[in-house]
C-alpha cells in the first residue's frame, strides 16, 4: 500500500487488502447509552454507559452514534512529541505495521474524539514524519546493503514499498545491478 | 508501480550512434532503426551502439573513443560540476554513464586512459546525484513546512540525465504524493473544526447507518423517560 488516498475512497478500499487489514486494527470505544442485549464478542451482553470495549476500526466508523472513541496510544500526544523530536528512529513497524494508513483513516469524519485539535495535531506530525522518514528511506536506497535488515524492521508497510520502489534491483533480482561503483579492479561482482 | 531498471535504460542507451572502422566488406544493412550503410574496411562510418558490440565481440570491427570521451573533457566537466553547487552542468552526453560502461567493458583495447576516464565518470556521476538528492531533500522539507498549492506542487529541474532521474523516480514521486495527501486530509479537517468552533449545526456524514431515523426516536424515548 503506497498511494494513501485510496483510505478515502469509499469504493476504492472496499476490496483493498491493505486496506481490510488496516481497519481490522482495533480502537477502544466507550458506549454512550445503555445498550442491551448487543452481540459483539460472541455473546449476548449488555453495555451500560461508559463501558469500555475494543472494537476493530471498520466496526467502530459505523457504530459512531452509540460509541465515543479514544484516540490509539500510538497517536497520541506522548507519541507525537516523540515523532515529532526525530521520526526516524522511531519504529513504526512496532506501533502498528500500517502506521500511516491508520492514522489517516483516524482522521476521516466517522470518528468522534474528545479532542478536536489533538487529531489536527497528529495529522501535521503525521505529515512532517512522513516527508523526513522518506528522505530518509530514499538515502538508505542509494546506501550498501549491510544495515538493510536492521532498517527494514522499523519501517511500516508503506515505507517498505518505498524502499523498494527506490532500488529497482531489488525489485527484479538480487543483484545490485549498477547504483555501485564499478571500478576496474573487481570486475566479478559477487552475488548479494 | 513503475519500476524502471537500469539495465532498461542501458538497452535505451544502445541506440546511440558510435564511430567505428569495419574489417569486413559489406553493402547496405537495412534495419528496422535504419539503414547502415555499405561497410569497406578501412573506412569508418557510424552504427548504432548495440551492432557495434556484437561485431566488436566477433573481431569484425574497430571501435573509436567517441570524441566527448577523453580525460580532458571529463576533467573540465568535472570541474565545472564542482564549481556549482547547485544545478547541475549540461552533460557532455546524455547517456554518458551507459556508454562509458558499455565501452569499457567490452572495447578496452582502442581506449586510452581507461582507468582516469572511470575514475572521472564515476566521480561525475557521484557529484550530480548528491546534487539531485539534496534538492530532492530540500522539496521534501517545503512540504511540510510551508503550505502545499492546490494543484500538487509543480518542480522543475534541468540538465539531468534520464539514469539519474530513473534514480529518484520511485521514492520520490510516491513522498510528493504522499505529503500532497496527508496536506489536503489537514485542510479539511482544520475546517471542519473551524466550522465546529463557529457552531455550525453539524450536518449528518454521508455513512450515518440506516437505522439512524429509529436512533432518533430512540434519543426522545430517553429524553422523555
Amino acid at each position: 500500500m503506497s498511494d494513501l488516498g485510496i483510505v478515502d475512497d469509499q469504493s476504492a478500499s472496499y476490496l483493498d487488502i491493505d486496506d481490510i487489514l488496516m481497519t481490522e486494527n482495533k480502537i477502544s470505544c466507550r458506549a454512550r447509552y445503555d445498550l442491551v442485549d448487543l452481540e459483539l464478542r460472541r455473546t449476548a451482553e449488555d453495555f451500560h454507559e461508559g463501558k469500555k470495549v475494543d472494537l476493530p476500526i471498520w466496526m467502530a466508523m459505523r457504530l459512531n452514534e452509540f460509541f465515543r472513541h479514544e484516540i490509539p496510544k500510538q497517536y497520541n500526544t506522548h507519541f507525537q512529541g516523540i515523532l515529532n523530536a526525530d521520526p526516524e528512529v522511531v519504529n513504526l513497524h512496532k506501533e502498528g505495521p500500517k502506521y500511516f494508513a491508520m492514522g489517516l483513516q483516524l482522521t476521516s469524519e466517522n470518528f468522534d474524539f474528545a479532542d478536536d485539535e489533538d487529531i489536527i495535531n497528529m495529522c501535521q506530525t503525521l505529515l512532517q514524519a512522513s516527508a523526513r522518514r522518506v528522505s530518509w528511506i530514499s538515502d538508505m536506497a542509494a546506501a550498501d546493503h549491510y544495515q538493510q535488515s536492521k532498517v527494514d524492521s522499523k519501517l511500516d508497510d508503506m515505507e517498505k514499498v518505498l524502499r523498494i520502489v527506490g532500488r529497482p534491483a531489488d525489485f527484479f533480482d538480487g543483484h545490485v545491478y549498477f547504483y555501485i561503483r564499478f571500478s576496474s579492479k573487481n570486475r566479478e561482482r559477487k552475488n548479494l | 508501480m513503475s519500476v524502471i531498471h537500469p539495465s532498461e535504460i542501458e538497452f535505451i542507451a544502445e541506440d546511440e550512434l558510435i564511430k567505428v572502422t569495419p574489417r569486413f566488406r559489406e553493402q547496405r544493412l537495412q534495419m528496422i532503426t535504419g539503414n547502415f550503410g555499405p561497410f569497406a574496411p578501412g573506412v569508418p562510418l557510424k552504427i548504432p551502439i548495440w551492432m557495434a558490440l556484437n561485431l566488436k565481440n566477433r573481431g569484425l570491427v574497430i571501435v573509436h573513443q567517441p570524441k566527448w570521451m577523453t580525460e580532458e573533457k571529463l576533467k573540465e566537466w568535472l570541474e565545472s560540476e564542482n564549481a556549482d553547487n547547485t544545478n547541475a552542468i549540461a552533460p557532455l552526453h546524455y547517456h554518458y554513464r551507459e556508454i562509458s560502461r558499455m565501452l569499457l567493458q567490452n572495447c578496452r583495447d582502442n581506449m586510452s586512459d581507461i582507468t582516469e576516464i572511470e575514475q572521472l565518470v564515476e566521480d561525475i556521476w557521484n557529484v550530480r546525484i548528491s546534487k539531485l538528492k539534496m534538492s530532492c531533500k530540500n522539496v521534501m522539507k517545503t512540504r511540510w513546512q510551508m503550505e502545499i498549492p492546490d494543484h500538487g506542487g509543480v518542480f522543475k529541474i534541468d540538465n539531468f540525465t534520464q539514469m539519474e532521474v530513473n534514480f529518484i523516480r520511485g521514492t520520490f514521486l510516491k513522498g510528493l504524493n504522499l505529503s500532497f495527501v496527508m496536506s489536503n486530509k489537514i485542510t479539511t479537517i482544520e475546517q471542519k473544526a473551524e466550522q465546529h468552533m463557529l457552531g455550525d449545526t453539524t450536518n449528518s456524514s454521508a455513512t450515518v447507518p440506516t437505522g439512524s431515523s429509529a436512533m432518533s426516536q430512540f434519543t426522545q424515548s430517553q429524553n422523555q423517560n
